[in-house]
């Protein structure tokens, strides 16, 4: 036996992670994708966080997630409608969190561990509260917007209880 | 086991890196982590409010909103606790040296929660490697959900206990995650068998009192033509050399090259100087040095001589010479699992003059000393000249454990070749074994050069 059968640790994520990242990632720049400066700064994400997620550089991951937040920032700056802006945060939110989520485990358990599983698992949760409360927030919206301010303020106290709540814990 | 391929790195490292893994807990405790991922989204949940409110753009308030929620989402789940259910099957619990077993890791959630995120670093034997596939895993179970995964280690001399498998846990955020183990008790005894081709072994030439195969420098009753010396009365009459007689009208008797055996010790330097290799993963020049010692045994015993064995080591180990079925079952169980042995490197110091000394008392007076020792030190080799000294005639086998690579290590290997030289010169036969061929071909080569 020789050091050279002695297979090296390799912390690089999975591909499944790179395509959780990528997917999502392509959503919120299609969505931010309003005004040149917003659709490059999207686009800068998505190019940096797949080769970020893919090499499993937090520090590439970070600057591409930056990238697709702040698409999706100027987007909102230049009048982007409120669906299209919940969609863009939701998938760069997805985004972002499928590429930490993945770098994490690479750094934990290594490439040639099997954890697909876990990824989808925990990529489905983020997506799935992304969507209710990107719902809830929408309807909301649209709720205070018709002008009915009683439901709104009701609403508002609630989350400001939620608010307080979580600050508590 | 072969000493095979050896590449060229540091000499005297120790084996087996003992990593340990990042975080140690007893199986039974506890300990969670705030992994404060999600505070990048709370930063944006802000960043969004301050920009709407200076542009006074709905989507931005609205995707603030969202972004808290987000965050708050991190906040409202907890990590599930550690309630699992840990099992080993191994392919064969009592495997050759450097074979390769097959282990199924099948962990089952005990509690009544879903585990959304579950990672899972098996507790492989600190001396094993793994050969192929991994011992970590990560996947979701749901409460009483069950998964499979396998590897499989690289086995090594000795008996190996697999220790808790580390395991953590997430919450389905990720915000917090919870550290523990699982404890789930197996072994791996890997006991390599003897070696059953016997090589001719060279001894130094001995009298002793017992009929053997070793031809002793005496004449008398055997096989192999001796001497010739004048009859004596009692001289058996077979053995007159008749046709002598005719021609000179002496009565001449033949004498033949007695064959005796002899005791053996073989004596394995197993101090912590001794556990070197090449580089950190190779097997330790102990490894070779049991490897040699085994053959030696074999093929010692199977040529009708005692052999015992012992160790130049902290922990006290000794086989008293002899030899048979039973011997032989110790022999091998002694070379596989002494705790004198051990794959890794003993912590103590080992005080040679006092091995040397115990060695002395117990081993019978004639017996011959076959040590089996890298040479990293003087050390042994002034025990190896004392002994040889104090008659018992020493032969020194000694596997390299040098590289080459940088200077320190050609440093390294010169002094091991002074040492060698010093011996040699000393008259004692040494047998340098560089791991590039197996022992038994090394042996017939240095059969050419020995006295």
């Amino acid at each position: 036996m020789s050091a050279t059968e002695v297979e090296a640790f390799d912390p690089r994520p999975t591909r499944a992670s790179v395509a959780l990242t990528v997917v999502p990632a392509v959503v919120a720049v299609v969505a931010s994708a309003v005004t040149l400066p917003s659709a490059a700064a999207a686009f800068l994400g998505l190019v940096l966080l797949p080769i970020g997620v893919q090499r499993g550089s937090r520090l590439l991951h970070r600057l591409g997630a930056a990238g697709l937040f702040a698409g999706v920032l100027l987007a909102g700056a230049a009048g982007s409608p409120p669906i299209t802006m919940l969609v863009g945060a939701g998938a760069a939110v997805v985004a972002w969190d499928a590429g930490e989520h993945g770098i994490g485990l690479g750094q934990q358990l290594g490439t040639a561990a099997a954890m697909s599983r876990a990824q989808f698992a925990h990529t489905g949760a983020t997506a799935v509260v992304g969507v209710v409360v990107a719902a809830v927030g929408y309807g909301v919206f649209r709720v205070a917007s018709a002008g009915q301010p009683t439901t709104a303020v009701v609403l508002l106290v609630f989350a400001a209880l939620l608010f307080t709540f979580l600050l508590d814990r | 086991m072969s000493f095979g391929s050896v590449p060229e790195t540091d000499p005297v490292s120790q084996t087996a890196a003992n990593e340990s893994t990042e975080f140690e807990i007893e199986p039974g405790t506890v300990e969670d982590r705030q992994t404060r991922r999600w505070y990048g989204v709370t930063v944006f949940a802000l960043l969004a409010l301050g920009m709407g409110v200076l542009t006074r753009q709905p989507g931005l308030l609205l995707t603030s909103a969202f972004g808290i929620a987000f965050a708050g989402y991190g906040q409202l789940t907890s990590p599930p606790p550690v309630d699992l259910d840990v099992e080993r099957t191994i392919s064969d619990r009592t495997p050759e040296a450097d074979d390769t077993v097959e282990v199924t890791v099948t962990v089952r959630n005990t509690s009544d929660r879903l585990m959304p995120d579950l990672r899972l670093l098996d507790g492989v034997p600190p001396k094993m490697t793994v050969a192929e596939g991994s011992p970590r895993h990560a996947t979701a179970l749901r409460p009483g959900g069950e998964t499979t995964f396998s590897y499989s280690l690289r086995t090594r001399r000795g008996s190996h206990e697999f220790e808790p498998a580390t395991v953590m846990t997430r919450d389905a955020s990720g915000a917090t995650e919870r550290l523990g183990s699982v404890a789930s008790p197996s072994a791996i005894d890997c006991e390599p068998t003897l070696p059953t081709r016997t090589v001719e072994f060279p001894l130094r030439s001995q009298t002793t009192r017992h009929t053997g195969r070793f031809p002793a420098d005496a004449g008398g009753p055997g096989v192999e033509f001796y001497a010739t010396r004048e009859y004596q009365t009692g001289d058996p009459l077979s053995r007159v050399d008749w046709k002598r007689t005719a021609r000179t009208g002496d009565l001449t008797t033949v004498q033949y090259r007695v064959e005796r055996s002899v005791s053996v010790l073989l004596v394995v330097d197993a101090r912590r100087e001794a556990y070197s290799g090449p580089d950190p993963y190779a097997p330790t020049a102990v490894e070779a040095a049991i490897d040699a010692a085994r053959h030696a045994y074999v093929s010692l015993t199977g040529e009708g001589h005692n052999v015992g064995i012992t160790t130049l080591s902290p922990d006290d180990c000794w086989l008293a010479p002899g030899h048979g079925d039973d011997h032989r079952v110790q022999a091998r169980e002694l070379l596989a699992t002494h705790p004198a042995l051990s794959p890794s490197a003993p912590e103590d110091d080992t005080n040679i003059y006092a091995a040397v000394q115990r060695l002395k008392q117990r081993a019978p007076t004639d017996a011959q000393v076959v040590l089996f020792s890298p040479l990293t030190d003087d050390l042994v080799v002034d025990s190896a000249i004392r002994l040889d000294a104090h008659g018992h005639k020493t032969t020194v086998v000694t596997p390299d454990p040098t590289a080459h690579d940088t200077a320190g290590h050609q440093l390294a290997s010169a002094r091991r070749a002074n040492r060698l030289a010093d011996l040699r010169q000393r008259g004692l036969p040494v047998i340098d074994w560089d791991g590039r061929d197996a022992f038994d071909r090394v042996l017939a080569r240095s059969k050419g050069g020995q006295a």
